[in-house]
């Protein structure tokens, strides 16, 4: 490694005796050696550091390697193979009666005006045992987010979410929406949607993961599929499989339509 | 070489080595840019364009070379890394070769540079704060011209060029020849990407 020329100081004095410049000379040899002995020490410290850190790396990977992107079976027990249930968020009793899809765009300004005129009833109606809500999360917006893909980070945190604080997703879901930034910007940063979580009761060791998209595969092979099955945007809403073609903005026409459903 | 009264030595081994990292820190540099630039005029062209370095969500050069960030003066940063690269190649060939730049030319090489160091840690904290992915290019410009730094930035002290109070740059000198520069580097970029696998895990493989 490199071995620094002697900066030739300015006030070195001009004309030393020879004695004293021999003296000088020794004390010179001194302190190379000891800035030598000193030099290989820290080469040493930075050695071994690098060796920890790399043993630190390899096994801090080992240890958070998931595997193959999970698709999400463990929350939607006891739902029945079709089409598309290998990619949505199911929520509530899986033996309801009715059954409703619902497929958004955590950037889509239309469901989010969705989710403010239907959410609390579609709630209600996940309490009271009524239905079962699947939502499928898509990232086909991540074009309007300039190169940000909130959607995709968005329905990662989602989807983290759902697995690991399943009572709190309804009401993450609300505050993604409440706080849905602009299309054409970058949407929220990470931070600014682990810190919504939390606001909705969901802890930080959950928050914590949503950098490391866990879900992002899931999420873009989900969107796929979704579109692979005939969807065509969002929010689209189907009723027991079939699609709901009354006004998605306001509470009463699907409330209505749910019903019929339910008594059928 | 050793010889404290020989002040004006054509490059002595140590001085060899610096100016070899630079070398080769600058020129890696440059290719990232170069790969970069051309990203860039491929994804004005066609925003749909797939980039090979478009791995996973978390690595995606095309997720951040679409971002704001991205061309923060109008024109895609990486253009800035090519016409500043050239320069900083020219001088290590240079000073390989022998030659000694004047203390103002060394000066105001540190001064530029020293701005292009901070916009390259600013790029890489968007990166990953705000744009939420990494690209493996932007990676290779952030630790190649922290090397430009680190070796620039050695030299200038290690021939007093910065205009440092002289106790100050004494002691410069004296942590230079402890190899504390090397420490601090070495730790720094250890940290790095200490924190890129903490934060990103398994992401990065994935």
């Amino acid at each position: 490694m490199p071995k620094q020329p002697k900066p030739s100081p300015d006030n070195q004095p001009s004309t030393p005796t020879t004695r004293s410049r021999r003296e000088e000379l020794a004390a010179q040899h001194a302190r190379d050696a000891r800035d030598r002995l000193i030099r290989r020490r820290v080469g040493l410290a930075l050695a071994v550091t690098a060796i920890a850190v790399l043993v630190f790396a390899g096994i801090w990977i080992a240890a958070t390697a998931p595997g193959r992107p999970a698709p999400t079976t463990a929350t939607t027990p006891g739902a029945t193979a079709t089409g598309t249930d290998t990619w949505t968020i199911g929520v509530g009793r899986p033996d309801a009666p009715v059954r409703v899809d619902v497929y958004q765009d955590f950037m889509c300004p239309y469901c989010a005006r969705f989710e403010r005129a239907n959410g609390p009833a579609l709630e209600e109606l996940v309490n009271a045992g009524t239905i079962r809500l699947e939502i499928h999360p898509m990232s086909f917006l991540d074009r309007a987010s300039q190169g940000a893909r909130y959607s995709t980070r968005a329905a990662n945190a989602f989807i983290t979410v759902a697995q690991a604080d399943p009572d709190r997703v309804l009401a993450f879901n609300k505050a993604l929406y409440d706080n849905q930034p602009a299309e054409g910007t970058p949407g929220l940063s990470d931070a600014q949607i682990a810190t919504l979580a939390q606001a909705a009761g969901i802890s930080r060791s959950v928050t914590d993961s949503f950098p490391q998209l866990r879900h992002a595969q899931w999420v873009t092979e989900g969107t796929q599929a979704d579109f692979d099955s005939g969807i065509q945007g969002t929010p689209t809403v189907l009723i027991d499989g079939k699609p709901f073609t009354g006004d998605l903005l306001t509470a009463s026409a699907l409330q209505a339509a749910i019903r019929a459903a339910a008594n059928d | 070489m050793t010889d404290p009264a020989m002040s004006e030595p054509r490059p002595g081994h140590g001085e060899s080595w610096l100016f070899a990292t630079m070398l080769a820190s600058a020129f890696l540099s440059l290719i990232a840019s170069f790969v970069l630039s051309v990203d860039a005029v491929a994804l004005a062209a066609n925003p749909n364009t797939a980039l090979s370095c478009n791995i996973n969500a978390t690595i995606s050069c095309g997720t951040v070379a679409t971002s704001w960030q991205a061309s923060v003066f109008g024109f895609p940063n990486a253009f800035l890394g090519l016409i500043a690269e050239p320069v900083v190649i020219t001088i290590a060939v240079a000073s390989l070769a022998g030659v000694r730049f004047p203390r103002g030319f060394m000066l105001a090489a540190q001064t530029v540079y020293t701005l292009g160091f901070a916009f390259a840690y600013w790029l890489f904290y968007e990166a990953v704060f705000n744009i939420g992915a990494l690209c493996p290019w932007c990676l290779l410009v952030t630790v190649s011209t922290t090397g430009v730094f680190a070796s620039l930035t050695r030299h200038n002290i290690a021939h007093n060029n910065l205009h440092l109070p002289p106790r100050l740059n004494a002691r410069l000198q004296t942590g230079l020849r402890w190899g504390l520069d090397r420490l601090i580097v070495g730790l720094w970029l250890l940290a790095l990407a200490a924190f890129l696998v903490i934060r990103y895990g398994n992401a990065l493989i994935a």
